[in-house]
């Protein structure tokens, strides 16, 4: 029950100390999405030489004139198989981004599918570039109706067709990086915020003055893992203002900020821990922020947060399993690209996601105290 | 009276260095009890043992009866701190400051506000309550850092080097307040490198050094270890304390000690009659004598005799008007 109390008592301290700063907070939590939305989301966000796999079942002069369409201004390099499994394959092993398979009713004037585009959730970037193409493209033949893609998720030998219609998906770069500085500013502000005010803190002898206080030593964590969960949430709100005003779209709506705002406060949990931990052990201020900055910088690369993972080496693919970064990140693209969060990927996202801030928490907990004697 | 604070046989060792070595001590209740020490003595460290900040490696502490590893919680409840560094809360008001700690004290709720407010008067910060304690000025964190000290009305006060880098009017202040938090039956224990602050406010003494005590007793009872006759007190200018070390030694048999510009030396029982003597050879030596005096000892020169150094060696810091003798 004291527990309980005095981690209140110390997060209403941070969250006034955080309040009293909050200048200095939001314009931190506002640099990074400001340069690298606005920098980078513009550069090269051009796609070429997409390999794309096309299975001509109709197989008539319409159909080639399209085929030969799709190749038009270097955007997409068409390999023609000869059955759905063969593209398929190519689909799984990473060969091809896309499959295009033209049914025999092609080119369909009654509005029934003529076109099926399968496409992995991978290649976020290029999905919104490819579909309207090949939309276009063979709306030049038929009727816009006939056109349909489906969401293909690669499961081993499975080639199941996962059918999760992806029309309401945007998928610039931009919104790419967008849905990935979330995760950024989350675990930056946990790492930069958190660690260095819990070393002044100590230097100043703040947190000697709580030890000699009958408090469990516990809430001295706690009450900054609990106001870290609820800073998260500006954090988040100025990320999504400074990205939406640039012209990114959450495809899920509105309910999509829920699952945005709650995965976000797990991956504070997570961050705000790793900060207790690493300065723990610190003394320097200065050697904390290279250290934070050495263990952040690259988790937030492995996480997929300005390239997409399926284009990393195997051995970094790897490595983003075991990142719990990529767990939250990949909620973020489901809701703010694709717009849709089943259920599985909900568990996995969550389940990896929660496990890893008890873990980290226990851990802080049990190095902080074990650093006051 | 009750020994209220009972240390018996406190070691602290951190790997080799023994900082703590083998300190029994017994603080009655309602007196003020003065531990003084170079820095590096033992004593912040024993204070630290005393408040649970580290774990003694052998001996006992016994707070209010309780044996403090036992029931440190509850120990924890009867001792208030407040350091030179006593750290404000410095982005919150004052009376987010008090309201924290009461908050971590454990004070029931319907008792907090008047406690605040009680607080704010006797700190005479009322009409500061809502300003960022970072906007205060040192005295006035002082101030609140020792309301903020009591907020759980403890019975043992604990205070280290409570008026370092105070000036002299803030000083004064501090020692009234002490004195008066003394005379409602708060235990005081107080740290403190200025001696005579431990002179005016300490019904008992004792001097650590090397993480042992030295010296033990009341004031008056520690000042007779120099001596009881007189310290003299020569200041010269010119380089010419050697010169004087060697006048005083040829011509009156006394041993002196130079420091720099200074020149000390005790006058035994019996010779103190010769100052005027001594004061007219040094006159007629045409040595440059900025100042001359003698007085009679203080705690700085039992120190010097204790320790072979000066307080202020270690600290870095010159303080003034600490001579007690006759200034020609």
């Amino acid at each position: 029950m004291s527990l309980l109390s005095d981690s209140i008592a110390l997060y209403k301290r941070e969250m006034l100390i955080f309040r009293a700063n909050i200048r200095t907070n939001i314009i931190r939590s506002a640099i990074f999405p400001l340069f690298i939305i606005l920098l980078f989301g513009y550069l090269g966000s051009g796609v070429s030489n997409v390999p794309v796999a096309v299975v001509n079942y109709a197989n008539n002069p319409q159909s080639i004139q399209f085929i030969n369409s799709l190749e038009l201004q270097n955007l997409i390099v068409v390999q023609t198989v000869i059955s759905q499994d063969q593209a398929f394959d190519l689909l799984n092993s990473g060969q091809v981004n896309f499959v295009i398979v033209i049914l025999p009713n092609f080119p369909s004037s009654t509005g029934q599918t003529a076109i099926d585009v399968y496409y992995t959730n991978v290649q976020y970037t290029e999905t919104s570039e490819i579909l309207p193409v090949i939309q276009q493209r063979a709306a030049q033949l038929e009727s816009p109706q006939s056109f349909q893609s489906e969401f293909y998720e690669p499961t081993g030998s499975d080639a199941g067709v996962v059918s999760t219609p992806v029309n309401g998906a945007s998928g610039s770069y931009k919104t790419f990086l967008f849905s990935g500085v979330i995760g950024m500013v989350i675990v930056f502000s946990a790492l930069f915020g958190g660690g260095i005010s819990l070393i002044t803190d100590r230097l100043g002898g703040n947190i000697k003055s709580f030890l000699i206080t009958p408090i469990n030593k516990s809430a001295i964590i706690l009450g900054r893992v609990l106001s870290g969960m609820v800073q998260s949430t500006l954090f988040v709100v100025i990320v999504l203002i400074i990205g939406i005003a640039d012209g990114s779209t959450i495809a899920m709506g509105l309910i999509g900020l829920v699952w945005i705002f709650l995965l976000g406060a797990i991956l504070m949990v997570c961050f705000t821990s790793v900060s207790a931990i690493i300065a723990s052990r610190m003394k320097n201020i200065n050697a904390y922020a290279i250290f934070s900055q050495a263990v952040g910088l690259p988790l937030w690369f492995l996480s997929g947060g300005i390239i997409p993972v399926s284009s990393f080496p195997p051995v970094l693919q790897a490595i983003s399993v075991v990142n719990p970064m990529t767990y939250a990140l990949d909620g973020f693209r489901r809701v703010i690209l694709l717009g849709s969060y089943p259920i599985a990927n909900i568990a996995v996202d969550f389940g990896v996601l929660i496990a890893t801030a008890i873990v980290l928490t226990a851990l802080s907990i049990f190095l902080f105290k074990s650093t006051i004697d | 009276m009750n020994d209220i604070i009972k240390i018996e046989h406190l070691v602290k060792k951190f790997g080799d260095l023994t900082a703590v070595s083998d300190v029994s001590l017994s603080i009655k209740e309602g007196e003020i009890f003065g531990l003084l020490g170079p820095n590096g003595a033992g004593k912040t460290t024993t204070i630290n043992m005393l408040l649970t900040l580290l774990i003694p490696t052998s001996g006992k502490i016994t707070i209010a009866g309780m044996d403090l590893q036992k029931s440190h919680a509850k120990a924890k409840q009867l001792m208030g701190l407040m350091t030179q560094e006593t750290v404000v809360e410095a982005d919150l008001t004052a009376r987010q400051n008090l309201q924290l700690f009461a908050e971590l004290y454990h004070i029931p709720k319907q008792e907090v506000g008047k406690r605040i407010k009680e607080a704010l008067e006797e700190s005479d910060l009322m009409a500061f309550a809502d300003k960022k304690t970072g906007t205060f000025s040192g005295g006035m964190q002082r101030r609140l850092g020792l309301v903020r000290a009591m907020i759980q009305e403890p019975k043992i006060l604990l205070l280290d080097e409570p008026t370092t880098g105070l000036d002299v009017q803030n000083r004064t202040t501090m020692w009234d307040r002490i004195k008066e938090l003394n005379k409602d039956g708060t235990t005081i224990l107080l740290t403190t490198q200025y001696l005579e602050e431990a002179d005016t406010l300490c019904d008992r003494i004792a001097i650590i050094d090397h993480g042992k005590v030295i010296a033990l007793g009341t004031p008056s009872e520690i000042k007779r270890i120099a001596g009881s006759g007189k310290i003299l007190e020569v200041v010269v200018g010119n380089n010419d304390a050697q010169k004087v070390v060697s006048l005083l030694k040829s011509k009156f048999g006394i041993i002196a000690t130079a420091k720099g510009e200074k020149v000390t030396a005790i006058l035994e029982k019996g010779k103190e009659s010769e100052f005027t003597k001594i004061s007219a050879a040094i006159d007629r030596e045409k040595v440059d004598v900025l100042s001359i005096g003698e007085h009679l000892p203080t705690l700085d020169d039992v120190f010097i005799k204790l320790t072979g150094k000066g307080m202020r060696d270690e600290s870095g810091e010159m303080k003034g008007g600490r001579m007690g003798g006759r200034w020609r």
